[in-house]
């Protein structure tokens, strides 16, 4: 018992500071939000998987989560239109305690775990009021990961009607937006959209933790529009 | 008017603070468990802003659901409310009192654990079942330690009201039966830790169907029915607290307002407490729980015939 | 026909025996002291099926391959599995992917839930089109007093999607029967085919996001050999310190889920933000938290300069002082241990017979080790020790894990201050026609293997991937009889299998 103490006294608090204060800065070599100016194409955020050797060029930004599809295409500009709050009816119900319930639909499991680490002690997402929880009776939402694969489906839309309303759908990962580079497969879907309304799209493959907690909060109204 | 003030209003104030109180002492527990994580941990009032939320969500039922598992969230809710009618909590009398009253009491939470056992059962599905199984189970063997427990209480204060048993006579027997009031309360908070479905018995915030035992029975309950067995189960954590710090810290002033500021003092400190003995021990195996009950149960027995004999 | 780790043969070379030669040779092999470590099939003209064998013999480092032909006309031949065990998934595989019924197999039950590759009617009714669990054909208990209790695919916890079901008789399971196949993204037929080898690299890594380095490195081990490719030792170091990375990250996150899983919170916490430092390391080195990126066939895409090498050493003999303080709390705590002892036990025998691999073979006493049985590339000048525990229980399966971290901390702290120098890739040159190579990985779950094929053109035809769960998912089974059902979380958490490395 007082070695647990001790041990407590010793591993100190670590939870980030974030959102309070500057961001947290990532390392060099992490790949954020792509430069798009001077790119004649456009960049889909919901296609691309984040690798080095792509020839598109990333800067540190790890803010990226959208509220819309179209959001997600970034075309001339560095504009960007981050996701935005929950209208305020909705917002009033979940801003200050919102059940999450994640669904594993086929992905491989790097988002899982990455959603994972949001409970642990350095994000810490239950001091927001966000929590995951074990039923999607008790949810308000749910989270889904992966590119839908066809064995998967028929499980993730029954979960989705067992959430009682009003509930909101969250995509998170290539896989889940716009299928990935699974998307050829016909065994997987071309995107979580094709089967359900989604009001969060948060890319990357998988995304950091920090881009994900930066899009639920933002999604909460937790941060000021930039 | 004379009704008013003498009898309607100590209810009104005995059920307005129980539910007010209530979640926030979960809330404590809670951000105990957070801090030896090395977490931040959810704000104390995080329960308020859950059921408010709740209230305001619609309900999904089952297509096998009857009209059971509809009505157990309303029994269990009524059984708490009247269940905290009959506790006194620090200086305010319980509004309920009469003889025989703790009878009435062990019963009524018979009750709701019956209907929140039907209700899981209702749902057909099977670890549901599986949970109602070892919540049967388990209860019988610490109704048996609660029973005792009372027993010994009702052999000190020489009364079976509840409000005999642990407000008045509690200070006398702390002068000269210190060892079996000892006995009780260790025998109690073991009570207490399961009932209210805690480390090392059960695990709250478990997300391991096979191993749930109190909270795969809310599982398939939404919206306002989620609202009323979260609520109901924070007023059986308050009721349970109030009668294990009424045992300990029987101090009686005579300023209302010091009573008053000592109990929940006392509260506050057992809700710390049980949140450290949840940071601090492992989840026992379902096997060695029926032994940790046992042992409740042989505390109790044992401060039962160190009364019988001091008598 | 043998080759090494990292060989390639000629198709041509590869013995086609008779079948009842093919079935006595395989059975025999492996009743001396070989391994069967894979058995598929691939496409031949005329909707004939090539089955391939590939047997281990971990004594001299050796991979023995030979094959037997199935014609078209009559699809079946004689199962392994009563014989060998260890044969009954890959059999099952072939009889799904190919529509070739292995008969006498006690077991046959479809393992992904997909259409076969020839084209003909499925060996089982509709199985690419129903739901499932569907009409899978459960073992049951009879008798009044057993109950039946189906979790999944949908957990309540953040985990991936499977089908668990038990028969039990109160809390004791008398009978556990896992059925996946909810996340088969059909990752073989996309990088069997064709010439794009970096689509094929990208795939690799998504098999199983957690073991993106096992598997990518083996993909490019495989590429790099059928192209004769000579990749540079600096290449080969860097792959090996993001493999033990990986490693580490997930035994610490498996530290930290048992003990959640147990009940106890603190050390949960505490481990795994640990993980999360491992996975900032490679976060530092690769600009992903996975390690997705870094290896494409030829070598490694990043660098690391000595300022860099030195940085992680600080970080990591820190990191080692930490992990023993806070694992020796954890695994001195009584409740802890009467949690983990005695629990999900494998013995040895069970163990070999169903061909068990990684921790969970180590757990158990069975010396399997890619790094040290098959070594090759910067495996053959550094020597990490086996670690074994006895008991085969939970208990076990954590003290492994415990001290592979400490392990790989100790072989990280030996290589990163002498990193060999040089180039970090190589060009890759044409692949070879009509070959078939082999890599083999120890990754942290266990021994992955792929095998490329290319055909007349130089390009790939056939691409078989196996990931250590393959193994041991049957396993799990059988570690969870007669035990209580309440602690299958933990034994569950033991043996922390790959759901999509198994659906592929």
């Amino acid at each position: 018992m007082l070695n647990i103490l001790m041990e407590r006294l010793k591993q100190g608090r670590r939870t980030l500071s974030f959102p309070k204060g500057k961001p947290p800065v990532l390392p060099a070599r992490y790949r954020g939000r792509p430069i798009v100016a001077g790119l004649k194409d456009g960049v889909d955020l919901g296609k691309i998987t984040f690798i080095p050797d792509s020839g598109i060029q990333h800067s540190n930004d790890f803010r990226m989560a959208a509220s819309r599809r179209e959001d997600l295409v970034l075309k001339g500009d560095d504009a960007h239109a981050l996701a935005h709050a929950l209208n305020k009816k909705i917002l009033e119900m979940f801003g200050r305690s919102l059940k999450l319930r994640q669904v594993s639909a086929g992905g491989c499991n790097a988002c899982e775990a990455d959603i994972n680490v949001l409970n642990t002690p350095v994000f810490d997402l239950s001091r927001f009021g966000i929590q995951f929880v074990a039923s999607p009776r008790h949810a308000d939402g749910i989270v889904v990961t992966g590119p839908i694969s066809r064995n998967m489906k028929e499980a993730l839309l029954k979960t989705h009607e067992a959430t009682p309303d009003p509930k909101i759908v969250i995509a998170v990962g290539a896989c889940a937006i716009s299928g990935g580079i699974f998307s050829e497969s016909p065994e997987s879907s071309k995107g979580l959209d094709t089967l359900l309304p989604v009001d969060l799209y948060i890319p990357g493959c998988p995304p950091h933790p920090l881009t994900i907690l930066d899009g639920l909060l933002r999604l909460m109204g937790r941060l000021r529009k930039e | 008017m004379d009704f008013i003030l003498n009898k309607a209003l100590p209810v009104l104030f005995h059920w307005g603070g129980v539910c007010l109180f209530a979640p926030f002492f979960l809330g404590v527990i809670a951000r105990v468990k957070a801090f030896f994580s090395g977490k931040t941990g959810p704000s104390v009032f995080q329960l308020y802003f859950d059921l408010a939320k709740l209230f305001r969500k619609k309900c999904v039922y089952s297509g096998t659901a009857t009209w059971i598992f509809r009505a157990a969230p309303a029994v269990i809710l009524g059984v708490m409310l009247t269940l905290s009618l009959m506790v006194p909590f620090g200086r305010f009398k319980a509004p309920v009192q009469f003889s025989g009253d703790v009878l009435l009491a062990v019963y009524l939470l018979a009750v709701g654990r019956f209907f929140m056992i039907l209700a899981a059962l209702d749902t057909g599905s099977s670890f549901e079942g599986m949970g109602a199984s070892r919540e049967a189970f388990f209860s019988c063997l610490s109704e048996l330690a609660l029973f005792m427990n009372f027993i010994v209480l009702a052999l000190l204060a020489k009364s079976i009201s509840l409000s005999q048993m642990i407000g008045a006579n509690i200070p006398m027997s702390w002068g000269g039966m210190e060892p079996v009031l000892l006995l009780v309360v260790v025998s109690f908070f073991i009570v207490l830790l399961a009932e209210n479905c805690r480390i090392p018995i059960d695990d709250p915030e478990t997300h391991l169907e096979l191993t749930m035992i109190h909270e795969v029975m809310i599982l398939d309950h939404s919206g306002v029915d989620l609202a009323f067995m979260l609520h109901a189960a924070a007023m059986k954590f308050f009721i349970f607290s109030g009668i294990l710090v009424s045992i300990i810290i029987p101090v009686r002033t005579g300023n209302a307002v010091m009573d008053m500021a000592i109990f929940f003092g006392g509260m506050l400190g057992l809700a710390v407490l049980v949140g450290v003995v949840e940071s601090t021990t492992a989840r026992f195996r379902l096997n060695r729980v029926r032994l940790l009950l046992l042992i409740s149960f042989a505390l109790a027995f044992f401060g039962l015939i160190v009364t019988l004999w001091r008598a | 026909m043998e080759l090494f780790n990292g060989g390639n043969i000629s198709l041509k070379d590869i013995p086609v025996l008779a079948e009842k030669e093919f079935r006595e040779e395989v059975i025999l092999r492996c009743r001396e002291d070989a391994r069967l470590m894979n058995f598929f099939g691939c496409a031949e003209d005329g909707g004939d099926v090539r089955l391939i064998v590939i047997l281990g013999l971990s004594e001299e480092s050796l991979l023995r391959v030979f094959a037997t032909k199935i014609p078209a006309g009559s699809p079946r031949y004689q199962s392994l599995t009563r014989e060998l065990p260890q044969a009954q998934l890959f059999e099952r595989e072939i009889a799904e992917q190919w529509a070739v019924t292995p008969e006498g197999h006690p077991w046959l039950k479809p393992v992904r839930y997909h259409a076969n590759y020839r084209g003909v009617p499925d060996l089982w009714k509709d199985v690419a089109r129903q739901t499932i669990p569907g009409s899978y054909p459960f073992y049951a208990v009879g008798g009044e007093e057993v109950h039946e209790v189906g979790v999944g695919p949908v957990h309540a916890g953040i985990i991936e999607p499977g089908h668990f079901r038990f028969q039990c008789h109160g809390e004791e399971v008398l009978h556990l029967e896992i059925q996946l196949g909810y996340q088969h993204r059909g990752i073989e037929p996309l990088m069997g085919v064709g010439k794009d080898l970096k689509r094929g690299v990208l795939l690799s890594e998504s098999i199983a996001g957690d073991t993106s380095i096992g598997h990518s490195t083996a993909y490019c081990e495989a590429i790099e050999s059928l192209a004769g490719c000579a990749v540079p030792l600096r290449a080969q170091a860097l792959r090996a310190v993001t493999l033990e990375l990986e490693r580490l990250a997930n035994h610490v996150g498996d530290l930290g889920a048992l003990g959640m899983d147990a009940g106890f919170l603190p050390t949960s916490a505490y481990f795994g933000r640990m993980r999360g430092d491992y996975l900032n390391l490679l976060l530092e080195l690769t600009g992903n938290r996975f390690g997705k990126g870094l290896c494409r066939p030829g070598g490694v895409l990043f660098d690391m300069d000595t300022a860099m090498a030195e940085d992680f050493c600080r970080k990591l003999k820190r990191y080692k002082k930490e992990f023993e303080e806070v694992s020796d709390l954890f695994f001195t705590r009584p409740s802890v241990l009467a949690r983990f002892e005695g629990i999900g036990i494998l013995p040895l025998k069970t163990a070999k017979d169903l061909g068990v691999v990684g921790p969970v073979a180590r757990a158990s006493q069975s010396e399997q080790d890619v790094r040290i049985d098959y070594s090759s590339g910067i495996w053959q000048f550094y020597h990490v020790p086996i670690s074994l525990a006895a008991t085969g229980d939970v208990y076990a399966r954590a003290l492994v894990r415990r001290q592979e971290v400490m392990r790989s901390l100790e072989f990280l702290l030996k290589l990163l201050p002498s990193l060999p120098k040089g180039d970090i890739r190589a060009p890759l040159g044409p692949l070879k026609p009509e070959r078939l190579a082999v890599s083999l990985v120890e990754g942290w779950r266990g021994e992955i293997m792929h095998v490329g094929m290319t055909d007349g053109q130089g390009a790939l035809s056939r691409y078989k991937i196996k990931d250590p769960s393959f193994h041991n998912w049957f396993a799990l089974t059988h570690a969870m009889r007669n035990q209580e059902i309440s602690d299958f979380p933990l034994c569950n958490k033991s043996f922390n299998l790959s759901y999509c490395g198994h659906d592929l």
